[in-house]
This record gives structure tokens, sequence and C-alpha cells, in this order.
């Protein structure tokens, strides 16, 4: 992978606002914190969701992809900001604040930035409305066998590509992100088979949550599959997960999100004290079409039912229902 | 439309107003990037106030007003790290709705700018009080239990800080060498072995002889009870002196083997585990007369009855009943005699053991460098006594659900 | 009905009927909202009088060199024949011709990080063949390893001086000390111990040796390592961190260099980080200016007609040119990361530019003389190490290497090493990658530029080459113009099983030549030497062996 050139695709490359003359740059602060709230704003006050939220997925996919130029992988930079908060406080503020911004989000709407603005579940979604069309026009037991065989072929893959590309001396070290990765994924054709392990697999997320913790805590290198999109870096192991999210894509939408995403983690165990959230006129819903599950694109819902820590507020349960109520404050 | 146009003015004043006050008035003091991240945290706090005053009582509504003016406060007397500073301050505000996250939050923010090298000391503690002090105080309303937990909080302070220092002073690369060096292995695995076989031995001859001494009540039984105490209450010193003078060199038993083994006993691992055994049975033997005593006395009367032997009683009942308490006696015997340094030092320096090679450690080179040790086999212990208590729970469950 | 939830915060009132936002809630938060920011207005208004501001933060609008320049100039011929004594002394030493010569232009042996002024890192220095053999290997005594954050094993560099006919290398250590030992055979010399890690590279006066040490003080020495003078820059308290200083300079026994002080407590923080100007001989500080909140490093010297202008990078990513005289800032120029190298100056194009490599492997060409960015050119990962930079076109019959018949008369390469395990060479005057070193660890180390002579490989013309050591464990010499391997030596591990990454940065080789003599009536002869301090704790010297048969 040596002779790959580093592209340069960002618009600018230079600080648009600077904090206090230093390289940190708060453009994409800002530009979180006003997606944000257009995302809080159209699902409070718009009768059609889905075309605003497309509308903001594309917008925040190209701002990730094009404009912002910093780091933004917050678990590892969270952990370094906190170390370095008596020692330089600038480089503290340039580690700490867009985890305070996803916290904030996480506290005030839930996971609104898993369904409006991550990028990540941006071509996961993109990725499942193609595969759902494809999958329509097929008999289930082709869709099981395909799905079997992918998922297996791609925790295949993923080990092959690392074996290859992305040895170093300090094997473990580099490889966190696959590893966690493949761990999650491999339980994949076990849902396939039995699809009552498949609450038991979401525990994973908290699992990974605290390796990763406990392993940056430690000094060793971690990046997550998100870091391809966002991050000025070429890095293997990132790049390699992000192929087996893209693949396993394909078999079970938000894969990644469901099971293996640490943030997840934080945003499922905040998201239940949030103050908004999606929540029906009606409880308990006395219809029971099942509409509103077979739409959820992370399994939340349950008989009309929201697990708010897996829910991701996309929206598509009240485009399609008539009862629910978009937004009500927990008191 | 009229309506809706002067809802939203009126909404959004306060907003304008705090625009203002930020271009005119900050900006003589921060720079522009500053005071963007200033004027984003207090509108968090706006947004949140203006949630917050319907919700909460007044007294709650003026305690989030003086605690967002005590954080700008904060802001303005230390300039320079305004950003981090207006970081905690949108945190606060958003998590001022829960309590509980919030004290957690707090009490994370105090300890890592305030005492940033005590970090890893101080919020355990903190952590560990809010959550004591929320569930005794909010969840069971017992106002008693909230005021002894504080008071002893000192204790559970003064035996966490300690071990927390240790545990995260070394980096975990310094660990890492320190677990590859080949003294070090060799000291963690003639520890391991002779704790090991001093319980082990401690188990054949001490529950027999607590079976005993429980069951039967002979004339001095009471004076055998305390003399068995009698090594907790002598001090490792002298204890090695004593065995010193019953094993050593120049004894007859010392001698004897000698002569006719060619084994000398003081600095070998005969004599690790002899002096292990020494202090450490105290704690079987008394863990197991105790329960022995304490079993149902009933279900042992019955089986003779139904004609089964004294030792088959024994095997197959009394024994499968005291057995939770006297695992817990002996994963207490198997701790002591790990952490046996002083007698050890007195009579088989050499052979390494963890305690012996730290002690050595520090007075060659001083407490960087037995630190990694110790908190290398704090750890270690650490990971084997959970791993050991989860086993008496096992067996008290299992002793349970047999009932 | 959707109920929406922001109308039930317009209170009701007790019928259920909705109103708007009442004014006594508007004038509780207008209230409050007045009474905190006057409050914290005025408070820190009076706490703000006693601070001093960092230079950077104080320059509104940058100037350019060649305006400062004409502005002193007027300066000193208007003034008064009452000057301090300091300026004369630093405007004599300038344009005296002593120092054109000490400090610009090659020098024999290593005096300073990076070799001169400039940073550029090349020596002069010829190797007679690539056919190079271990001469000796240095290991300090057995210690118990104990890692903190940011512990590199050695100092960023070793120096090399001479003393008396025997080159003598001067390294700093983790251990505290500084070591001296012989060049020909690696025997130590002399150690000094210090209060801790010493991380800057020492630098080598006329007459004495300097170097920061993280005890948070600077040392004088003589040649036979005898303390001369001691500078503490901040006293020791319990919440007071370890010193970062960055390898400083030296021209004509003035020392310029970096540090940051940091005091964690929590009333009276400091981050301060500072730039200097000190004689090496007499301990005098001629300015020291607080330049900004975050740790200085470099400099790099830039000379404008005789004046000097320092180049320091801050850690939160600025750049910024120096007036060596006074001290004041002339521009400042902000990349797009944090940077932790030291900037490299050079002439390309006949323009004078300033090169540094930013955090997540940008390299940026700064003009000099106006402070506005020239071009970038983009590295695969991170890039810690300092940049060197060479003249591929000082003997015409190299042109053989270049893809283009240019026909410029110079053509520099500059060597980035980089966290994506390559070492990246890049045209100077296009900024077009030339080629690209791959090896199987992260680059964190300098790489030292010198020459080889045309009579070993056959061919006949002398190339340039460079040595640099990368974490496979391996130290690589390639060559300059084309990229291609020329030597490799496989040295041990790292003492520890992983390092965290951006924590530290590993030493760099340095170059130096010695002078051997078989016997009293023989010929003295030179020998170059190549000395690699490396991430193994040992030092390692090479040179190459004596050509029995030549052609």
């Amino acid at each position: 992978m040596g002779t790959i050139d580093a592209p340069r695709i960002k618009l600018f490359e230079l600080p648009l606002i600077k904090l206090s003359g230093a390289a940190i740059d708060l453009a994409p602060m800002i530009m979180l914190i006003l997606l944000f709230i257009a995302s809080i704003l159209a699902m409070y006050y718009a009768r059609k969701i889905k075309p605003w939220r497309i509308l903001i997925q594309t917008l925040s996919l190209g701002m990730f992809v094009f404009a912002a130029h910093q780091t933004m992988c917050v678990l590892r930079t969270w952990i370094f900001g906190f170390q370095a908060v008596g020692i330089n406080d600038t480089i503290a503020f340039a580690l700490l604040h867009i985890a305070v911004i996803l916290i904030f989000m996480a506290l005030v709407g839930g996971a609104v930035f898993c369904g409006w603005i991550c990028p990540v579940g941006t071509i996961q979604d993109i990725i499942s409305f193609f595969t759902l069309k494809i999958k329509k026009q097929l008999s289930t037991k082709v869709i099981m066998g395909a799905d079997v065989t992918l998922s297996i072929l791609s925790i295949v893959v993923l080990c092959w590509l690392s074996l290859i590309y992305a040895p170093a001396d300090f094997f473990f070290s580099e490889n966190v992100s696959i590893l966690f990765t493949v761990a999650g994924l491999a339980g994949i054709p076990f849902i396939m088979i039995a699809p009552v392990l498949e609450k038991k697999l979401r525990f994973f997320r908290y699992i990974s949550l605290f390796g990763r913790t406990i392993i940056i805590l430690i000094g060793i290198h971690v990046t997550n599959p998100g870091c391809t999109v966002f991050e000025t870096e070429i890095d293997y192991s990132a790049s390699i997960s992000f192929l087996g999210v893209l693949m396993t894509a394909v078999i079970i939408n938000r894969a990644y999100c469901r099971y293996i995403c640490p943030f997840g983690a934080v945003f499922g165990f905040l998201a239940p004290k949030a103050l908004f959230r999606i929540q029906s006129d009606s409880l308990p819903c006395r219809i029971n079409c099942g509409k509103c599950a077979s739409k959820c694109p992370v399994g939340a819902l349950d008989k009309a039912h929201i697990e708010y820590s897996q829910c991701v507020f996309c929206g598509r349960c009240v485009d399609d229902c008539t009862h629910k109520v978009v937004m009500s404050v927990e008191k | 439309m009229l309506n809706w146009l002067k809802k939203l003015i009126r909404l959004l004043t306060p907003l304008i107003i705090l625009g203002f006050i930020h271009l005119i008035g900050i900006s003589s003091i921060f720079g522009p990037g500053e005071n963007i991240v200033l004027f984003f945290a207090n509108t968090a706090c706006l947004f949140f106030a203006i949630i917050y005053k319907p919700i909460f009582s007044r007294y709650r509504f003026t305690l989030y007003c003086l605690g967002w003016a005590f954080g700008l406060g904060t802001i303005f007397l230390r300039p320079d790290s305004a950003p981090v500073m207006a970081l905690y301050l949108a945190m606060y505000s958003a998590l001022f709705r829960t309590p509980r996250l919030l004290c957690h939050f707090g009490t994370f923010v105090m300890s890592i700018e305030m005492t940033p090298q005590y970090f890893t000391q101080i919020w355990p503690l903190a952590v560990i009080l809010i959550e004591t002090l929320y569930y005794s105080l909010i969840k069971e309303r017992d106002k008693l239990s909230s005021i002894f937990f504080l008071l002893g909080f000192m204790l559970i302070g003064m035996i966490l800080i300690p071990v927390l220092g240790i545990l995260f002073s070394s980096s975990p690369q310094t660990l890492a060498t320190t677990w590859q060096e080949s003294v070090v292995q060799n000291a963690l695995a003639t520890s391991l072995l002779t704790a090991t076989t001093a319980t082990i031995i401690t188990l054949i001859f001490g529950i027999p002889l607590a079976y005993a001494i429980a069951k039967t009540k002979f004339y001095g039984r009471e004076i055998i009870l305390t003399l068995i105490d009698l090594p907790i209450l002598v001090p490792q010193s002298v204890a090695g002196i004593a065995l010193l003078m019953v094993f050593g060199p120049k004894t007859t038993i010392g001698l004897n083997i000698y002569n006719y083994f060619g084994l000398e006993i003081v600095n070998s691992l005969f004599a690790i585990t002899i002096a292990q055994i020494f202090v450490s049975a105290p704690f079987l033997l008394r863990a197991a007369t105790a329960t022995f005593s304490e079993s149902d006395h009933r279900l042992e009367k019955v089986s003779r009855a139904l004609g089964a032997t004294h030792s088959q009683t024994f095997w197959r009942i009394s024994l499968p009943m005291a057995l939770p308490g006297i695992y817990g006696g002996a994963v207490l015997t198997w701790a002591r005699a790990i952490s046996e340094a002083g007698t050890i030092i007195l009579l088989a320096n050499e052979p390494f053991t963890i305690s012996t090679l730290v002690n050595f450690r520090f007075q060659q080179f001083g407490t960087e460098e037995a630190a990694p040790i110790a908190s290398l086999l704090i750890i270690i212990c650490l990971f084997i006594f959970t791993i050991l208590n989860c086993g008496k729970f096992y067996l008290a469950s299992n002793d349970s659900k047999s009932r | 009905m959707k109920n929406r939830v922001l109308s039930s915060y317009l209170s009701k009132d007790k019928l259920g009927k909705r109103k708007c936002l009442p004014m006594n809630t508007l004038l509780l938060i207008y209230a409050m909202l007045t009474l905190t920011f006057s409050f914290s207005f005025s408070a820190g208004c009076i706490s703000e009088k006693n601070k001093i501001k960092p230079a950077i933060d104080l320059l509104l609008e940058n100037k350019t060199v060649e305006e400062v320049i004409v502005t002193n100039k007027k300066a000193a011929k208007d003034s008064t024949p009452n000057q301090s004594a300091k300026t004369i002394k630093i405007t004599e030493s300038y344009l005296s011709q002593k120092s054109e010569n000490k400090t610009d232009g090659f020098q024999s042996q290593w005096p300073m990080f990076r070799q001169n002024c400039q940073r550029t890192g090349e020596s002069p220095l010829t190797f007679r063949n690539m056919n190079l053999e271990l001469q000796w290997v240095f290991k300090p005594s057995e210690h118990t390893f104990s890692y903190r954050e940011g512990t590199n094993l050695w100092s960023e560099s070793a120096i090399a001086i001479d003393n008396n006919g025997r080159t003598e290398i001067i390294v700093g250590s983790y251990d505290h000390k500084i070591y001296c030992l012989n060049a020909s055979n690696g025997n130590r010399i002399w150690t000094f111990n210090s209060g801790d890690e010493i991380v800057a590279t020492p630098i080598a006066g006329d007459e004495n040796i300097v170097f920061l040490s993280s005890d948070r003080s600077i040392y004088g020495l003589n040649s036979s390592g005898k303390r001369q003078w001691i500078k503490q820059l901040q006293k020791w308290t319990h919440t007071s961190q370890p010193l970062v200083a960055s390898s400083p300079v030296v021209f004509d026994n003035l020392f310029s260099g970096g540090y940051y002080i940091n005091d964690t407590y929590f009333f009276d923080r400091r981050q301060e980080g500072y730039a200097f100007l000190r004689s090496s001989e007499t301990n005098e500080e001629i300015w020291t200016v607080l330049l900004r909140r975050s740790p200085i490093y470099g400099p790099a010297i830039g000379d404008f007609k005789g004046h000097k202008i320092l180049f320091f990078t801050t850690s939160d990513g600025i750049v910024c040119a120096i007036n060596g005289q006074n001290g004041q800032v002339i521009w400042k120029f902000t990349a797009d990361q944090q940077i932790r190298s030291t900037p490299v100056f050079s002439i390309i194009n006949d323009k004078p530019t300033v090169l540094i490599s930013a955090r997540w492997g940008m390299v940026w060409a700064i003009n000099g003389n106006t402070g506005k960015a020239l071009w970038s050119y983009r590295t695969g990962h991170m890039c810690d190490s300092s940049l060197a930079i060479a003249d591929i076109k000082t003997a015409p019959h190299q042109n053989k290497f270049l893809p283009d018949n240019s026909k410029s008369k110079s053509e520099k390469i500059i060597l980035s090493g980089s966290y994506d395990r390559c070492l990246h060479g890049i045209y100077a005057s296009s900024s077009k990658r030339a080629w690209k070193f791959e090896t199987k660890g992260v680059i964190l180390s300098s790489p030292a530029i010198a020459q080889l002579s045309p009579t070993a490989e056959q061919l006949n013309y002398s190339e340039k080459i460079a040595f640099f050591s990368s974490m496979d464990n391996y130290l690589y010499c390639v060559s300059l113009a084309s990229g291609r391997k020329l030597w490799s030596f496989k040295t041990g591990a790292l003492p520890w099983p992983f390092f965290k990454r951006g924590d530290a940065v590993f030493s760099s080789p340095l170059i130096c030549n010695i002078t051997t003599q078989k016997n009293k009536d023989s010929i003295q002869k030179k020998k170059t030497m190549v000395i690699f301090p490396c991430h193994d704790g040992k030092i390692y010297a090479f040179a190459s062996k004596h050509n029995k048969h030549k052609p």
C-alpha cells in the first residue's frame, strides 16, 4: 500500500476560523452545531421527515469528506484531551471540543448524531437502500444463503487483507480496529441462523467501548472505521475495517452501528436520559400493524415500543405511522 | 402569521441580546475564536434556562443560574484556559437535569483541574462516595446510612488511596518491561508456588484439627483456640527469629538434616513455605473452626442415627456443609501467605519471592525501581483474588440451592 | 394533532391556554445575564492587568522582513551614540567576518542539532564507499528501564566537537546524564549528571558546551565536563512539570532556542513558551520573549543581508519570524495542524523559504520574507521529525538521475520521514514527489545527509546520500537523487513493547570525521563516520571499510 498517494480532496487546508491564532479550526465545530440544530428543527416542525433527513445527511457527508480537515476521532482524542488539560490548554480544547459537542447532542436529542449526521451511517443507509430494492425481488431462502456466505466471506477477506497489508512490529497495537470489527461481525452468521441471539450481540457495543478505552489508556494506537471518511491520515486498519463495515451493511443495515460502534454505546447509554425522544401519542399501540418495526434500520422497535438505547432518531417510524408524536420532553 | 413572528421574536430576543454582549463587550478581552466558543457555551446555557424555567422550582432554577454565573466567573478569572472552561460550562448546563451525572462530572472536573497528579486516586473514590450516597440518601431515604457512609469513607479512602496510587504510578510500558525480566518472573513463580503449597498443607492438616476442636469439648479448648491465634499477634521479625532458632543451621534440626540429606533449610523454598504456613495457618483454623461449630449439628446426628459411621458423616455431611466457610478461610490463608515479607526476609532472603524482591529493590534503588514490581504484584493478586472470590459466591449459591 | 413541545414551554395558565414567554421569565434571564457578565467582566479586567500577553498574540499585522530591516537600519542611523552595550555587541558580531564563516555554510563537524543554523542536516564530509562496517557500540550501564510519557532514550541527536585533535561525541540520555565519548573507539571520556532527562541536543560553542535539561535548567560545561554556569528557568514545586525544550542553535558563542514552562497548580497555572538568545560563554541573557502558551520548537536561522532572523514553530501550529537583534515578532503563519518539529530555512528558487512538517503529514513551504504559504505537500500520515534538504545539482554529472533536464542551477530535494512508514523525497522547486522509500516501520528520525565519493561505485560522480533509522529496527542509507537503498543494518528493538504515537521522537544520526594515525611517523588520515544513537538504547558508529584494491 506504499504506492498510494495521499489524496487531497479537502476544500480548504488552512483553518478558516482560528482559535486565538492557533491551528485549531472552529469551522467544523460550528458546522456540526448548525447541522444539529437543523436536524432537531426538522424533526420537530417538518411534516415529512424523509426529504429533510436526506438533505441534512448529504450536507453532513459533504462536510466531513470535503471540509473537516482535522481529526474528528472522538474516543481517542477525548482521553488524550483530558490528559492534556493542565499541560497545554489549547491542545486540550482542540482534542475535547468535538467530544463535548457529541455528548451534548446525546443529552439533548439522544442519538441524533447517529441518524442524521454520522457519515458512516449515511453510507450504510445508501448501501442498504440499494440492497433492499434487490432483496425485494429474491426469495427468502436465496437471501438467507447469500447473507450467510457474504458474512463469512467478509470476515475471511478482512483477515486476509489485514495480514497482507497491515503487518507491523506491534501487530496488535496497530490493528485494534480490525480486531474489534471482526469480533463483532463474527456474530452475524450466528444471527442469520438463530435470530434470537440478536439481542445478545447488541451488548458487544459496550464491550467494544470498554476495550477500546482500556487500550487507549494503555497507550496503543486505536482508530475506528469512520476515520477513513473524515480524517486526513491513511491508516491501514481503519480502511480495512471500513471495508468490513461496508460489506456487512449489505447483510444487515447499520450492522456496525448496532453491534460495534463505541460511540453508539455512549449514545445508547445517554439516550434514555435525553431531553427529546420519539414518543407515541397513544401508548400502548392498539393497531400493531408492524409497519414501524419493518422500517426501523436498527431494530429498535418492538410492537411500537421504542428501545431508546438503540434508536438513532432517523424518523422513519414517524413518517409511516400517523399516530406517533415527534418529540416530547421527559420531565 | 404575525402571531408566529411575535412568538419567534420573543423567543429570539435573549439570543440577540447575548450576541450583542459578545460582539461588543467580550471581544475586548478575547479574540474572535474564543468569543465564538463562549458564545456557543452561553447559548447552550440559555437554551437550557428556557427549558428549565417551567420545570424546576424557583430554588432549583436559581441554583442553575448561580452555577452559570460561577462558571462565567471562572472563565473570566482564568482567561488563558477559557475555551476548556466554556466546554465545562456547556456540559454543566446539559447535565443539570440529572443530579447524579452532574455530581460525577463535577468531581471529575475538579480532580482533573485541581489535582491532576492524584486524579486516579481521588476520582474513583469520589465515584464510590457519590454512588453510595445516591443509593442510601435518595433511593432508600436512609439518612443514618448516608451519614455513616460519610464517616466511614475515611477508612475506604485509607485503604484505596495507596493501592490506587501505586497501581497507576507506573506506565504500562514499564510494567511490560518489568514483566519480561527473568528475575521478576522467577520471583512471581516462587511466590505463587510456595503460597499454594502452604495453603494445601494447611488445608490437609488444618481441617481435621478444626473439626476435632469444634466437636470435642475438652478442658483446655479455649486456651488452644487462643494459642492458635498467636502468629497473628507476633511481629513478623520476631516470628522470623523464632523460626531461625528452630530451623537454623546451628540448631539440632537444621544441622542433622544438613548432615544426613545435604539440604540446607534456611535460604530454600522449604523455609519460605514453613514461614508462610506459620503466619497464615491461624486464618484457616479460625474460619474452619467457626464454620464447623456453627453448622447444623442436627443433620449430623440424623446421619449417625441412620447408621453412618463418624468418618462417613464427616466426608459426606459435615465437610460439604462447611465448604463455603473453609473456602473463604483458604483464600485468606493464600492471600496472607503471598503477602508475607518480614519473616521470609529473615529466614530465606535468597530465592526471591515478590515481597522480598520489592524490599531488595527498594533498599538498593529507591521507590522508583520498586514501584513497578509492586504494582505488578497488586494487579496479579487482584486478578486472582477476584477469581477466587467468584468461586466462593458460586459455592455459596450452590450450597443454598441444595438446601 | 401533533403536539409541539415548545408551545408547552411557553407556559400555560390554569385554564390550559397558551401564553407567550411571560415577562418575568425574560426579566429574570436578563437580570441574571447582566449580573454575571458585569461581575465577571470586572473581575477579569482586574486580573488581566498583571499578566504579560504572549508576543505572538500581540502581533496584529504581519510585516515583511525587508521592511523591518530597513526601519532598523534607519533607527540605527538616527539613534544616539548611547546605545546599550548589548545591541552594539550583537550588531558587531552579526556583521563580523568571523561569524559569517562560522555559522553559514558547512562545517566540518556537527556542532548542533541538524548540523547548521539553517537546520538542513547536511554535512560536507564524504564517505569513501558504501561498505560500512561497525566501528563501535556504546551502551550505558544496565539500568532498570522506567518509562514515562515522552521518554526518549537519547537526546534528539548528538554533537561532534574537535577537542585538541580528538573528535568527541556528546549526547544526552534518559538516565539524566550527558555522555562524552571518544569518536574513534567509543570509550567514555566523561559524564555529567543533571537532574532529569535530557531531550534537547546540546550545542557546542567556542569553549563551552550548553544543554537544556528537563529539570528546568540550562547548564554550561567546559570541554572536560566541569560545570561553568547554571541558569534555573523555573523553581521546582510539587506541581511543576518537566521542561519541554527544543534543541538550540549556536552561532558565534550565542545560542538561541525555545523552552516551555508548565505548572499545573490550579491557582497559578503557568503555560509559557519562551524563545531566548543567550551567550554560551558568559550566560548573559540578550533577550527572552514570551512567545505563546505552547511548547516552542526551533529555531532555524535565516540570514537576510547580515541580519539574523530566527524562525520558531509552536506546538499549536504557528510559525513565526523573530528579529534576532531584539526578539521582536515580525510575521506569523498558522499551519493546518499542530507542529512538533524544528523548521528548516533554505533558499529555494531564489526565495528565502521556511519549511515545516505539520502533525498530520503536511509539509509546508512558507515565504521567509512575507510569511505567506508557497506550497504544501501531503505525506500519508503524521510527520514528527525534522526535514532535511540538500542540493543534488552541485555536481553537474548527477543529472543522470533527474527525470527532466531542468535548466536551473540547483535542484534541492527535501526529505520527510512519516508515520506512513515511508521516507518522502520532494523536489523543492516544484513541490512534486521525487521518490518514496518504503520501510516496514514508522520513521521518526531526521535524516543526515553526506556525500559518497565517486571512486567507490565505479561511476564518476559524487552522490549525496541520506542516513536515517526506521522503527522496524533497521538503519538505512538511501541515495538522495534516486531514492534507492544503498545500505542497511539491523539493530535491536525498543526496550519496551510499544510506544504511544506522537509521544516521542527518537534520535537522529550525525556525521563527523576522526583523525587516525597508525604510528607517530605516518600521515594523519581522516575517516568519515556516521553515528546513530539508536532507539534500542545503544549508539552505533560506522565508517567505510578501507579499500585495499583501488581501481
